[in-house]
């Protein structure tokens, strides 16, 4: 994996064009029928899974990194937690803000980078979430290390992202974006995405511990999604637990 | 005594109707502190239910359960299905479903709304269980260890779960910002009983027509409970027709399956919906019933989904009993697992059924003709069909068999 080039805008984990990919799409996050649609209907199974592992999510201190548009920021204060959402996307930000006046759901959305805000906030997180967002970043472990930063002793990281190989490849990008159009064309770029082997490898440099994996499936019948323990060839999840 | 003294219990259930009451029921030996809230005050029962009571057609699954709850179904009060006819106005297409072929009793029973209710408000009589009744809640905390309840008398309640079955577009849920999503069918079902020339013989019969689908229930000998689906602007004009002019209507509408239709009683109206929420379990809370899931009669699903529920529920409460927090997470989180296939299940079909049923573009009126006469010609599908009318799964099917 190349690491970024030094320079002035390195210090912020951050590529552009990603930026302004998500920019332009902004104001369709919470349209059921639009582009994210398929986050809209996944949603319920991330929080499941989120939820079961964490023992329930009232009450708890969450930060979701990468919340975009807030689809899992809200659905996770709707359970009751206290959570803070950040983004480098201004866009995305104010959408969110803007849907949680609708809903009158509270989320906390700042515009700040994963690096940055575990700087300020170290240790102060029941729940770290970090769902699709690995595989737009220049240097993912850089964002591990600070998502083991930001949880508490005996908390919980949760991360998703896609697998690297030919079936994530075909299904993915081939079949996601250009024959069932489920995401726009450019959404993802193969070489970006994450084998778990590499997750699991920048985890065991931080005092985080794998504990759950499974992978996210379409039923291509009904079109539903499901999570099951039958492979992780393409999208999907991993619990850990700080070990400190 | 004060009594606005916090008084703790394990389990307080919102909405003494149905629902709450078999929870309550199913829940009632298992050594747990249990409060019901209900808005409305019980009527003193009259000794034959009225003819104008609303009737619910329990799943043979439903009738086991009640049965295994205590409840005496006896045939005078609870009327067996003995066949199902499924038929298309105006079209070839029939499907019928027979019990006898599927060697059971019955496909299930019907009951007016009144009756069960009777039933369940006998069988709860001496039970521990704490009625508050008139009384309502008037606001719900949640907190970390319990649910905090205040009432309208200023009672205040700690329990350690609250199951909230007020029904449809619950008060309860919308004061702890739970909000329904509702998809109007632009039908309206109008419900009456009436009265046939001649014996029904235990037949149901369901029959789809250009407005939507009409169901007469088999009651006691002569007489049906009619649920007719109308288009919305409809429903008026036929609540208004005189008697006479209403049972010519019907009697064109439904054909002479069941002889003549000499009577009718008062005809009662109400909007078809589909209301459900996102999510029926929250935090030390479980909606239940129409307040989880409210869906049109099409397939008499709505209360056996909700009958499920209950049991599932209370085979998990009461396993949890032993333990200190009945309305921790985990039991909460199975509870939803277990059930949120069959209710996804269950919704999706209903939902399909409406659509495909009240829509007269020919296209899918030779399509639901063909379905329904393939259905009929092909024992194993319409087989299918009947086992899950009754509320069973595949599953279950092979184990019933046995």
């Amino acid at each position: 994996m190349s690491k970024p080039t030094q320079g002035a805008q390195v210090s912020a984990n951050v590529d552009e064009s990603e930026i302004a990919k998500f920019s332009a799409l902004a104001s369709r996050w919470w349209d059921m029928e639009g582009e994210f649609k398929p986050l809209h209907q996944i949603n319920p199974l991330r929080l499941d899974f989120i939820a079961q592992h964490s023992d329930g999510l009232f009450g708890k201190q969450i930060v979701d990194i990468g919340c975009g548009g807030g689809i899992l920021a809200e659905s996770m204060a709707r359970q009751g937690a206290k959570v803070t959402g950040i983004d480098m996307a201004r866009d995305s930000l104010e959408v969110a803000k803007l849907h949680g006046l609708e809903s009158g759901i509270q989320v906390d959305y700042q515009l700040i980078t994963a690096e940055d805000f575990a700087e300020q906030q170290g240790g102060q997180f029941d729940v770290v979430t970090c769902m699709e967002m690995l595989e737009h970043v220049p240097d993912p472990e850089s964002i591990v290390k600070a998502c083991a930063k930001l949880v508490k002793p005996g908390g919980q990281v949760f991360f998703s992202t896609l697998n690297r190989n030919i079936k994530s490849y075909l299904m993915a990008i081939v079949g996601a974006e250009y024959v069932l159009g489920l995401v726009p064309k450019g959404t993802h770029q193969h070489n970006k995405f994450i084998r778990p082997s590499e997750l699991i490898g920048w985890i065991d440099n931080t005092p985080l511990l794998p504990r759950h994996m499974q992978g996210l499936h379409l039923n291509p019948l009904s079109g539903q999604y499901y999570l099951s323990d039958k492979n992780v060839d393409v999208n999907y999840l991993l619990h850990c637990t700080n070990t400190l | 005594m004060d009594g606005t003294a916090p008084i703790n219990q394990d389990l307080v259930i919102v909405g003494g109707g149905t629902i709450g009451s078999l929870l309550a029921l199913a829940l009632a030996d298992a050594g747990l502190k249990i409060t019901v809230i209900e808005a409305k005050a019980y009527q003193a029962s009259q000794n034959h239910p009225s003819f104008d009571g609303r009737t619910i057609a329990l799943a043979y699954h439903s009738a086991q359960y009640l049965a295994k709850l205590g409840l005496s179904l006896d045939s005078s009060r609870y009327t067996p299905i003995r066949h199902i006819k499924v038929s298309d106005k105006g079209h070839l297409g029939q499907c019928s479903l027979d019990a006898k072929r599927l060697d059971v009793d019955a496909l299930g029973l019907v009951v007016s709304q009144q009756q069960l209710g009777e039933d369940l408000h006998q069988a709860l009589s001496g039970k521990a269980i704490t009625w508050h009744c008139p009384d309502r809640v008037v606001s719900v905390e949640q907190q970390q260890e319990k649910v905090v309840l205040t009432l309208a008398s200023g009672q205040t309640l700690h329990s350690r779960l609250l199951v909230i079955a007020d029904g449809g577009d619950s008060p309860t849920a919308k004061l702890l910002g739970i909000q329904s999503r509702i998809q109007d069918y632009g039908q309206a079902a109008l419900v009456a009983n009436v009265e046939m020339d001649r014996p029904h013989q235990y037949v149901a019969h369901e029959r789809f027509t250009p407005s939507g689908p009409l169901a007469i229930l088999p009651l006691s000998e002569r007489y049906g409970g009619l649920v007719w689906s109308l288009h919305a602007d409809e429903l008026d004009a036929y609540l208004q027709l005189d008697d006479v002019t209403f049972l010519q209507r019907l009697q064109q509408a439904f054909g002479y399956g069941l002889g003549r239709f000499v009577r009718v009683g008062i005809r009662a109206g109400y909007p078809l919906r589909l209301v459900t929420v996102g999510q029926s379990v929250h935090h030390r809370t479980v909606l239940l019933g129409n307040a989880a899931h409210t869906l049109h009669p099409i397939a008499g699903q709505g209360f056996n989904l909700g009958l499920r529920d209950v049991e599932a529920l209370a085979n998990l409460l009461q396993s949890g009993a032993q333990e200190e927090d009945i309305g921790r997470f985990q039991l909460l989180h199975r509870y939803h697992r277990q059930r949120i296939g069959d209710q996804q299940q269950v919704i999706g079909l209903t939902d399909t059924l409406v659509k495909t049923f009240s829509n007269d573009f020919l296209p899918l009126v030779v399509g639901r003709n063909l379905g329904l006469t393939l259905m009929s010609r092909c024992g194993p599908l319409s087989d299918g069909l009947a086992w899950r009318a009754m509320g069973k799964s595949a599953k279950e099917k092979s184990v019933a068999k046995l």
